[in-house]
């Protein structure tokens, strides 16, 4: 990738905008980091969890008899012997309650059911496997569109007021205005769009290590969280009854192999091996296997009534938008508490107009709780697909070059800040710039030329264009809480005396490179070299409190808050600074690494000599030492976008899709270290392809998840994936100290409409209109079949 | 999961022999691999244990065996049989129906089977769970062939053949419609 961001400092200071090696490489390629299963405790017993073969049954009886007969099994925990304490339901993440273990009933496969505890993880399996469980099936809600039937049968009636099986009914915008434009429009779309069940498939699968130490009353768990903080007040206000307190509760998450949002929820797991260390007095592992993995948790499931309005011209006028939303047997979606539907709202995208109006219903059925934010930025994967589906639909419909469809419909860069119909405000943008380029750098006019021969001579090629905006970097706290808790997050910085640093984040890595980023933007801020700045995240002991790592938000909120202590830090070197010198503030300049005195450059002090004075030689009155927190509250969320353009050839006889190319024009603002953000767009553009061509979670009628291993969940490899083209504009956030917007899941909203887009257009002289992702060979070869 | 498997075969045997055969369960049950009687509950009602390897996981079902509908006036007879895993995988229900025709030489049979299969086994083997079941149900015509005609079925016979389940999963992966050819070749 090219690197058009202008460095302030040199390649050794390593600050913004240098592609520097990433500084945890090292461990990782050696085999040294050191993840939750790394972590054994003398005396640790291993857990494995029961779970239901069934969607959804009754529980006649559960008997542990055969299980602890097993040398080795020490206990078999049950939802009966958790509601003894009143520890058998949690709440989740959005204010719904969700069993950690039944004491009757069944509402998805693979429920935890009891957990087993033994000596080691061989002898608790085969314990498990000896639980001897009655279930009564009852017949499982599958399908969402039957969710609400009159006679469907009532799946929570452990809810107070619960009469149906909606879990809320959401919308945004005007709706009597819309349908006023919809009617009156020259041109209207519509599209039934479905964004199917999907899994994050991290490497590394969930796990804790749970220790209570009686003596000192601690509790230490070692956890796959992306939020350490959270999970510590969420367990101190589940389990406070039981005489667990914040102080006592240290939550651990070491290196963390891919979350993706999928290690946000807490797992029913977790409360069992938190309440068995504090019943047996022994560190108690649990670590989740593949399977298990595969089949709790998802990501989308949305099933979108999309309609656009637009002149025949092509102007858009509305859009609307009615969603199902099939959110499991709970509504534990990682969201934050406002926004139900995530960041849904955004859209109406990338265009210019002032009517749109959205409604969502949520219900439940008999499958597995979660709706992760998957590397969507909560939901904008959902709401990037509709309304970018749409334009392409409405550009066939009209006969319009897709792309100059876009770019007539475009905000204009002028226009921001940019209120947009459903209440967001656009930061900033440049995105006629961003599609100008993203079209060079594919040669569009020869691709559409290369395109019309190969349709003379009957091939299928496609070209498709997806002009995304994202919206990350959660959020000013006035809007944005979990579980009240506002969304901000912080950085503590240490100058030692010799003027090496420690920081320390309220986020958590789990690859992202923070312990490189951070380190750059310290670097940018202060000239200390980056590798001398050491960064700690995910010990709650040590770490100031944040609100965690997911959204893309940790550039956005972790980053503005280095950026910010930093200057603070500056600051007061700068006092010392003068002091030293013998001159006053103001005659002072700062100039990276260094205070200079202005117009006599050869006096300086440099940060090293003003860290060591911080200690050794201060103004009087001042307090010693060089040290600064700062919690940032963002004042409005950042705006990223992008212009990707897929060209895509199909073979007729097979349904076989070749991806040809594929360009991914990213803006996210300033650029922290220009290689990671290239690294985090190729693996967001592979994880966008997994759902546009391969990736869908598929039940049978009685809710047995059908594909539970990787052989049937296709995930794609280096060999599916196709060549990225990656490129960038600059468009600063003028709202963030680095005017950084983050950037790590705009290629996962932005891949799959372009690849959708790129196939329906290559098989559209056929007169296909749309199709569902993922587009698989045969779903292709079906598509022809039907209108050949 | 639910999966249907639709067969008809001929037996060069009259058509009252292999009626008066289908009548006793402990001999149809011998032609089916991996499946025995343990005892008669009730007129009808039997006890057994059926064991099956899909792909990388086996179960074993404790099932109820259930002569539901014998008719002789049109020679069909349905079988069920219902089973839960021994060890909390989940459980599987079958349905087979059989119909008899006489033919010139012999008895044409005529068969249905639905087999429903819940929990691990479905999530693991979704995709063998035709592919056995095929296996499974052409290794039991061949058994029952064998026994009509007066030979004597070898252990192996009743074993799962697992050279022929690797058959004909992978005649299934690179074959949607084995089912189709499997019944016409035996259509003949």
């Amino acid at each position: 990738m090219e690197n058009i961001f202008k460095c302030k400092t040199s390649p050794e200071v390593g600050g913004m905008g240098h592609s520097v090696k990433r500084k945890e490489d090292a461990r990782f390629l050696h085999g040294k980091g050191k993840y939750v299963d790394d972590v054994k405790l003398p005396g640790m017993l291993s857990m494995v969890m029961v779970r239901s073969p069934y969607a959804y049954a009754k529980i006649i009886n559960i008997n542990k008899e055969d299980a602890l007969a097993i040398p080795g099994v020490l206990a078999v925990i049950t939802g009966e012997d958790l509601a003894q304490y009143n520890l058998h339901w949690m709440p989740t993440l959005l204010s719904d309650t969700q069993m950690v273990l039944p004491t009757d009933t069944v509402m998805h496969q693979s429920q935890e059911v009891a957990a087993v505890i033994a000596s080691d993880r061989y002898i608790a399996a085969d314990g498990a496997a000896a639980v001897k469980i009655d279930y009564e099936p009852m017949k499982a809600i599958v399908d969402p569109w039957k969710a609400l039937d009159e006679d469907a049968p009532l799946l929570r009636p452990d809810k107070e007021g619960q009469k149906d099986n909606q879990i809320y009914h959401w919308e945004r915008g005007d709706r009597a205005k819309t349908e006023e434009a919809i009617k009156k429009a020259d041109i209207v779309v519509k599209e039934r769009i479905y964004l199917p069940r999907i899994h994050v498939a991290s490497i590394e699968t969930c796990g804790c290590v749970s220790s209570y130490d009686k003596d000192t009353g601690k509790l230490t768990v070692y956890l796959t969280t992306q939020a350490p903080h959270a999970i510590r007040t969420v367990v101190a206000l589940v389990a406070g009854h039981v005489g667990l307190s914040e102080e006592k509760i240290r939550i651990i998450s070491p290196d963390i192999g891919g979350g993706f949002g999928g290690k946000v929820p807490v797992f029913p797991a977790y409360v069992v091996a938190i309440a068995a260390t504090f019943l047996i007095g022994k560190p108690v592992k649990w670590i989740e296997d593949r399977s298990e993995n595969l089949v709790n948790g998802f990501a989308r499931d949305y099933h979108m009534d999309c309609e656009l309005a637009a002149t025949k011209e092509g102007k858009i006028q509305a859009f609307k938008v009615k969603t199902l939303a099939d959110h499991g047997y709970t509504d534990a979606s990682a969201n934050p508490s406002k926004f139900p539907t995530g960041m849904f709202s955004i859209c109406t995208g990338s265009y210019d107009y002032d009517t749109a109006f959205a409604e969502l219903d949520a219900v439940y059925t008999n499958k597995a709780p979660g709706g992760v934010a998957y590397r969507c930025s909560f939901r904008v994967t959902e709401a990037v697909h509709a309304i970018e589906r749409m334009v392409d639909k409405l550009a066939h419909k009209i006969g319009k070059d897709p792309a100059q469809l876009r770019m007539e419909n475009f905000i204009k860069k002028e226009q921001f800040p940019y209120k947009s119909p459903l209440g967001w405000s656009y930061d900033s943008g440049n995105y006629h710039a961003t599609l100008n380029k993203a079209l060079e750098m594919v040669g569009y006019d020869k691709i559409l030329k290369e395109q019309a021969e190969k349709r003379k001579a009957g091939k299928l090629m496609g070209v498709g264009i997806c002009t995304f905006t994202e919206v990350v970097g959660a959020g000013p706290s006035k809007d944005f809480d979990i579980l009240g808790i506002a969304m901000f997050d912080s950085a503590e910085i240490r100058i030692h005396p010799t003027g090496k640093a420690l920081a320390r984040f309220g986020t958590k890595s789990q690859g992202q490179g923070h312990e490189t980023t951070y380190a750059q933007i310290l670097a940018e801020e202060l000239g200390i070299p980056y590798n001398q700045i050491e960064i700690e995240e995910g010990d709650t002991d040590t770490a100031p409190y944040g609100l965690g790592t997911y959204a893309s938000r940790s550039t956005p909120t972790a980053g503005a808050a280095a950026a910010i202590a930093a200057r603070k830090l500056r600051d007061k070197g700068k006092k010392i600074a003068a002091y030293l010198l013998e001159v006053s503030e103001e005659d002072l300049e700062w100039e990276p690494g260094k205070y200079v005195v202005k117009g006599a450059p050869e006096k300086s002090k440099t940060i090293q000599e003003v860290a060591f004075a911080s200690y050794t030689n201060f103004p009087e009155g001042m307090e010693p030492g060089m040290e600064a927190t700062h919690y940032y509250d963002p004042p409005n969320l950042t705006f990223p976008n992008g212009a990707y353009i897929c060209v895509v050839e199909i073979e007729k006889e097979t349904g076989a899709i070749d991806v040809k190319r594929f360009i991914a024009v990213d803006d996210c603002g300033n650029i922290i270290n220009p290689m990671i953000v290239e690294g985090q767009v190729h693996g967001g553009l592979t994880q966008g392809i997994a759902p546009a061509m391969y990736e869908a979670i598929q039940y049978d009628d009685e809710g047995n998840v059908l594909n539970g291993t990787f052989m049937d969940y296709l995930v794609p490899t280096a060999v599916e994936s196709p060549h990225w083209e990656t490129g960038h504009t600059i468009t600063p956030s003028p709202h963030h100290p680095l005017g950084a917007k983050g950037v790590a899941e705009s290629p996962t909203v932005g891949a799959p409409p372009a690849i959708a887009n790129a196939i329906i257009d290559a098989l559209s002289p056929l007169g296909v209109e749309h199709l569902d992702i993922p587009i698989t060979p045969d779903k292709v070869w079906e598509a022809i079949q039907k209108h050949s | 999961m639910k999966t249907l498997i639709k067969k008809d075969f001929d037996v060069d045997q009259e058509v009252k022999k292999v009626w008066a055969f289908l009548l006793q369960p402990e001999l149809v049950v011998d032609c089916v691999p991996g499946v025995s009687i343990d005892e008669k509950i009730a007129e009808g009602r039997y006890k057994g244990f059926v064991g099956m390897k899909f792909g990388p996981i086996q179960a074993n079902y404790d099932a109820e065996i259930i002569y539901d509908d014998i008719n002789e006036d049109n020679q069909t007879i349905k079988l069920m049989g219902k089973g839960v895993d021994t060890k909390g995988m989940g459980s599987a229900e079958m349905q087979l129906t059989l119909r008899l025709e006489p033919t010139d030489d012999g008895c044409h049979v005529d068969s249905d089977m639905e087999i429903i299969i819940n929990g691990k086994i479905a999530q693991f083997g979704s995709r063998l769970i035709q592919n056995v079941s095929n296996q499974l149900f052409e290794q039991f015509v061949a058994n029952f062939t064998k026994i009509l005609k007066g030979y004597e079925i070898s252990e192996k016979d009743k074993n799962v053949s697992a050279g022929g389940v690797l058959k004909t999963v992978f005649k299934g992966m690179f074959n949607n419609s084995n089912q189709e050819k499997g019944k016409a070749s035996e259509k003949k």
